[in-house]
C-alpha cells in the first residue's frame, strides 16, 4: 500500500467533511449526487487547482447519480480520488473506468453498509442507550450520540484512507498487467446489474385499471405482471434511455413525468 | 395550544436536522435524541428523555435500506414528546398517534420530493463550472434550509393548531392528486438510473441489466446477494479472460527458446 503523505492527508480530510453533506438536495433523480459532489470537490481542487474547465467536468461527473450507505462515502470518494490522480498525472484510466467502477461499487457497499450500520451497529447501540435512557439518564441519548455518530464518522475516515490507498495499488497491479479493458467490462456488468436490481425495487409504474366483466375483474397490472413482472418498469427505463439519447434533458422528463403521472391518476389509470 | 410550544418544537427539529444533514451522520434525527432536545428546549427534561427512548424502540426495526421508510421518526418523536408536555397527556396516548402522525410527514415529503427533483437541473449546472466552494456553500444552506422546508411548517402548524386540522387539509386534497404524485416519484427514479446506464453501457453486455432486475423481481433476492452473484460471474470473466492474456504472453516467450531447443537435438 502506498503511504499517504502530509498533502495528500489535507486533501482528504477536506474530502471527509465534504462527504458530511451526503444528503443535500437528496432527490430521486440523482439521489446522493450532491453529497458526492461536496466529497470529491476538495480531491479536485487539489487535481486541478487552476483549470477551472476540467476540474468542472468532473464536478459534474461527480454530481452523477449516486446512492450508498454514508460512510460508504468514504471509500468511494477515496477510491475514486486515487483514479483520478492517476488519470490526470499518467493518463491511465479512462473516465469510463472511473464511472463503471463507481456505479458497480454502490450497490454492493449500499447493502453492507446500511446492513451493518443500521441493522447491527446501530441496533446494538440504541439498546444499551435506550435502557440508560429510561432510568431518566441523559447519558443515555449522549452515549448514542458519541458512541453512534463517533463510529459513523470513524469508519468513513478509514474507509476514506484505505479507499485511496488501495486505490493507487490497484492501479499499480492493473496497469503492470494489462487488465484494464477487462476490469471495465467486469465492472460493467456489475454495475449494469446493480442497477438492474435497484430498477426492479424502486421504479413503479401504478396501474391501477380494472376491468369488469360480468363477476370478474380483470386488473390491467396484472395483464402485464404475466408476462414478466416489472416489465412496464423496465420499459419505462428503456424509454427514458432512449428518450435522453434524442437529446431530452433530465429536468423536462422529470416535469413530463410528473405531469403525466397526475394526468393518468385523475383519469384512474394510475 | 400555545403558538412558543410550537415554535420552540420546530426549532428543535431545526437544529437535529441542521446538525446531522451536515455531519453525515444520524444521531440528532434518532428519536432518542430528538426527544431529548425537545425536553430541553421544551423545559422538561425527563420527559424528553423517556419519551425519546421509547420511540426509539419503536422505530427500532425502521431503517432507510435502500432509502423508503413508513413513517418518519425524527418530526414524529418532536410531536409526541411537544404534545405530551404541552397536554400533560399520558406518553401512551402520544405515542399512539405517533404512527399515523409520521405517515402524515412521509405524505409532506412525497409531495415536496418533485420541487427537490427539478432542482437537479440546477446543481449539476453549479458542478459544471467547477466553483468547489459556492457548491459546499449551497450544499449546506440547502441541507438546513430547503431539504426539509414543508416539514417546519407542518412541524409547526400541526403542534399549534392540532393534527386534526392538518388532517382534514390533506383530506380535501383530491385522491387523484396524492396517487399522481406517489406515481411520479415511483417513476422518476427511472430517470436517474437512466443517465447511469447510459454512461455503462455496452451492448455485448447489455443482458446483465435485465439479469439484475430478474434477479430482484422474480427471486426476490436482496442487494447483497445480488451483488455476490454477479461478482462470481464477472469474476469468472475476469480470470478467464487474464489466463488468455498471460497464455499469449507466454506463447510470445516460448518460441524463442524452441528454436534453441531443436539446435540443440541437431547437434546430438
Amino acid at each position: 500500500m502506498s503511504k499517504i503523505n502530509a498533502h495528500d492527508k489535507k486533501v482528504l480530510k477536506k474530502m471527509f467533511w465534504g462527504s458530511g453533506l451526503a444528503f443535500s438536495g437528496f432527490n430521486v433523480v440523482k439521489m446522493q449526487g450532491n453529497g458526492f459532489t461536496n466529497t470529491m470537490g476538495p480531491a479536485l481542487e487539489d487535481l486541478f487547482p487552476d483549470d477551472a474547465k476540467s476540474r468542472g467536468e468532473a464536478l459534474a461527473r461527480a454530481n452523477g447519480v449516486f446512492n450508498t450507505n454514508n460512510t460508504m462515502f468514504g471509500l468511494l470518494g477515496g477510491l475514486t480520488y486515487a483514479l483520478e490522480k492517476d488519470r490526470v498525472k499518467n493518463n491511465n484510466v479512462t473516465t469510463d473506468t472511473i464511472e463503471s467502477l463507481k456505479v458497480s461499487l454502490m450497490g454492493p457497499t449500499a447493502a453492507v453498509g446500511d446492513s451493518f450500520i443500521f441493522n447491527c451497529l446501530r441496533v446494538i447501540i440504541a439498546g444499551i442507550a435506550i435502557s440508560i435512557a429510561k432510568t431518566g439518564s441523559i447519558f443515555g441519548p449522549l452515549l448514542f450520540i458519541v458512541l453512534f455518530g463517533g463510529l459513523e464518522l470513524m469508519i468513513r475516515w478509514y474507509l476514506l484512507v484505505a479507499g485511496y490507498q488501495y486505490g493507487t495499488t490497484f492501479i499499480d497491479k492493473v496497469f503492470n498487467s494489462g487488465l484494464l479493458k477487462i476490469i471495465t467490462t467486469a465492472s460493467s456488468m456489475l454495475g449494469l446489474s446493480m442497477v438492474g436490481a435497484m430498477v426492479a425495487t424502486t421504479v413503479n409504474v401504478p396501474l391501477s385499471l380494472s376491468f369488469k366483466f360480468g363477476k370478474e375483474t380483470l386488473k390491467l397490472s396484472s395483464i402485464f405482471d404475466q408476462i414478466m413482472p416489472g416489465l412496464l418498469s423496465l420499459i419505462l427505463l428503456f424509454t427514458i434511455m432512449y428518450l435522453m439519447k434524442k437529446g431530452f434533458k433530465p429536468m423536462t422528463l422529470v416535469l413530463g413525468l410528473l405531469v403525466v403521472s397526475i394526468v393518468l391518476a385523475f383519469l384512474g389509470i394510475f | 395550544m400555545e403558538v412558543s410550544i410550537a415554535l420552540l418544537a420546530t426549532l428543535s427539529y431545526f437544529i437535529g436536522n441542521a446538525i446531522d444533514r451536515c455531519m453525515g451522520w444520524q444521531t440528532f434525527e434518532r428519536p432518542i435524541v430528538a426527544g431529548t432536545l425537545t425536553g430541553i428546549l421544551l423545559g422538561d427534561l425527563e420527559t424528553g428523555i423517556l419519551m425519546g427512548a421509547s420511540l426509539e424502540a419503536i422505530f427500532m426495526g425502521m431503517s432507510p435500506i435502500g432509502g423508503a421508510i413508513p413513517a418518519d421518526p425524527f418530526p414524529t418523536a418532536v410531536i409526541c414528546v411537544a404534545y405530551t408536555i404541552a397536554t400533560g397527556s399520558k406518553m401512551g396516548v402520544a405515542i399512539g398517534l405517533s404512527i399515523p402522525i409520521g405517515a402524515l410527514m412521509q405524505t409532506v415529503k412525497t409531495l415536496w420530493a418533485p420541487v427537490l427533483a427539478s432542482m437537479s437541473a440546477y446543481w449539476e449546472k453549479l458542478a459544471k463550472t467547477g466553483n468547489v466552494k459556492k457548491f459546499r456553500r449551497l450544499s449546506i444552506l440547502q441541507s438546513v434550509f430547503g431539504d426539509r422546508l414543508p416539514i417546519f411548517f407542518v412541524l409547526f402548524f400541526s403542534i399549534a393548531f392540532g393534527t386534526k386540522g392538518l388532517q382534514s387539509l390533506f383530506a380535501m386534497l383530491p385522491d387523484w392528486v396524492m396517487r399522481g404524485f406517489t406515481a411520479g416519484a415511483g417513476m422518476m427514479t427511472a430517470i436517474g438510473f437512466a443517465i447511469l446506464v447510459n454512461m455503462i453501457w455496452d451492448n455485448k453486455i447489455g443482458i446483465f441489466l435485465v439479469f439484475g432486475f430478474v434477479l430482484a423481481k422474480y427471486l426476490k433476492l436482496p442487494a447483497l446477494p445480488i451483488a455476490i452473484i454477479v461478482a462470481t460471474i464477472a469474476m469468472v470473466y475476469f480470470l478467464v479472460m487474464s489466463n488468455t492474456i498471460s497464455d499469449k504472453n507466454e506463447t510470445i516467450k516460448t518460441k524463442p527458446n524452441a528454436k534453441n531447443e531443436d539446435e540443440e537435438e541437431d547437434f546430438f
